[in-house]
């Protein structure tokens, strides 16, 4: 099950950036170790990601650092789980990359899980499914979780009423608050861009808004769920009973020419 | 290292890494105060401030600076 769930958090990732690409038309590229996309300077996503899984991942890491500096493909670098991890960054860091987030691997068996009931007085959370509201969610996004590359509205209509990417706004008392996502691959839900706005933190609203988000999901078939937790979520995510498996780091080509 | 004169530096390294020369700073100013303090520009301050002092901080360390004052006092603690 370990085994299954550090895959799952890893390739529902992947899958997302994939399939948002795909749909964007953006340039993308995915072979076994490899996985970029890009947008255009300022705009999310670009990212590189490599998979460390394999031993001798040395030449394939260094190639693509030269492409990184050649600005070819994204200065955004995470890296992967997995037995080469740690070669993998000696060697970022030795180019002039910088670690600059770290994320924890988690994920949850949804038939082991009770959605709560939504404690949070005057909260409404609504599933997307017209402009005006992923307009907002675009701007809220943005504005909390987004500063250096921004989503862009165009972008994000491509979803409005799509089956794989549900998306939701969290209104307390009709003011928007909160925002969470998630990309259903299989039987297994991602949850993705869980927010919500400084001045209302610590009222159980990001909590509210995973278990509607979870909730959704196993209406839909969802047997497990995967995230990837900054330091201020994990503590959240543990107390609705995800559990670790895996750690992601982020990494960036230090230098104003990489934004 | 007097902390009078590590503000001083300091103040002189984001302006550079912001690129505003008159940019006015004290060591209550957050990001929220310079709208290209966004999180790339904070971690080429950072990496500028590391390079000035030859120090490094750890990830924790820079995701934790909220504002000059606390950069200061993290560039105070590894250079006394």
């Amino acid at each position: 099950m370990n085994k299954y769930n550090q895959k799952e958090i890893s390739l529902n990732l992947i899958d997302f950036y994939e399939y948002f690409a795909r749909k964007n038309q953006l340039k993308y590229s995915y072979d076994d170790d490899i996985f970029w996309v890009r947008n255009a300077p300022g705009v999310w996503p670009n990212w590189t990601i490599s998979n460390s899984e394999s031993e001798d991942f040395e030449k394939v890491v260094d190639w693509n650092i030269k492409k990184v500096i050649a600005r070819e493909i994204p200065a955004y670098w995470n890296v992967f789980p997995g037995i080469s991890q740690y070669q993998v960054i000696d060697r970022l860091e030795g180019a002039g990359f910088r670690e600059i987030f770290r994320w924890k691997g988690m994920a949850l068996n949804l038939e082991e899980f009770e959605a709560q009931k939504n404690e949070v007085t005057g909260l409404e959370v609504r599933l997307i499914n017209n402009g005006k509201d992923m307009d907002h969610f675009v701007d809220m996004l943005n504005d909390i979780l987004l500063d250096a590359n921004q989503l862009s509205k165009k972008d994000m209509h491509n979803f409005i009423g799509d089956k794989k990417f549900l998306f939701f706004l969290g209104y307390l008392h009709n003011q928007m608050v909160s925002t969470a996502m998630i990309n259903l691959r299989d039987d297994v839900a991602g949850v993705y861009m869980v927010t919500t706005l400084p001045a209302f933190r610590n009222k159980g609203i990001g909590t509210a808004m995973t278990n509607e988000a979870l909730a959704c999901a196993i209406e839909r078939n969802a047997t497990r769920a995967v995230l990837h937790a900054s330091k201020m979520g994990e503590p959240i995510y543990r107390k609705m009973g995800f559990k670790e498996y895996n750690l992601y780091r982020i990494f960036w080509l230090v230098g104003k020419q990489y934004r | 290292m007097e902390k009078k004169n590590i503000l001083s530096e300091i103040v002189h390294i984001c302006r550079v890494t912001f690129e505003e020369p008159h940019l006015k700073i004290t060591e209550k100013t957050t990001s929220r105060d310079i709208p290209k303090w966004d999180s790339l520009n904070h971690v080429m301050l950072i990496a500028a401030i590391e390079k000035k002092y030859n120090i490094k901080f750890d990830l924790d360390d820079m995701l934790e600076f909220d504002s000059i004052g606390d950069i200061c006092e993290g560039v105070y603690k590894k250079t006394s």
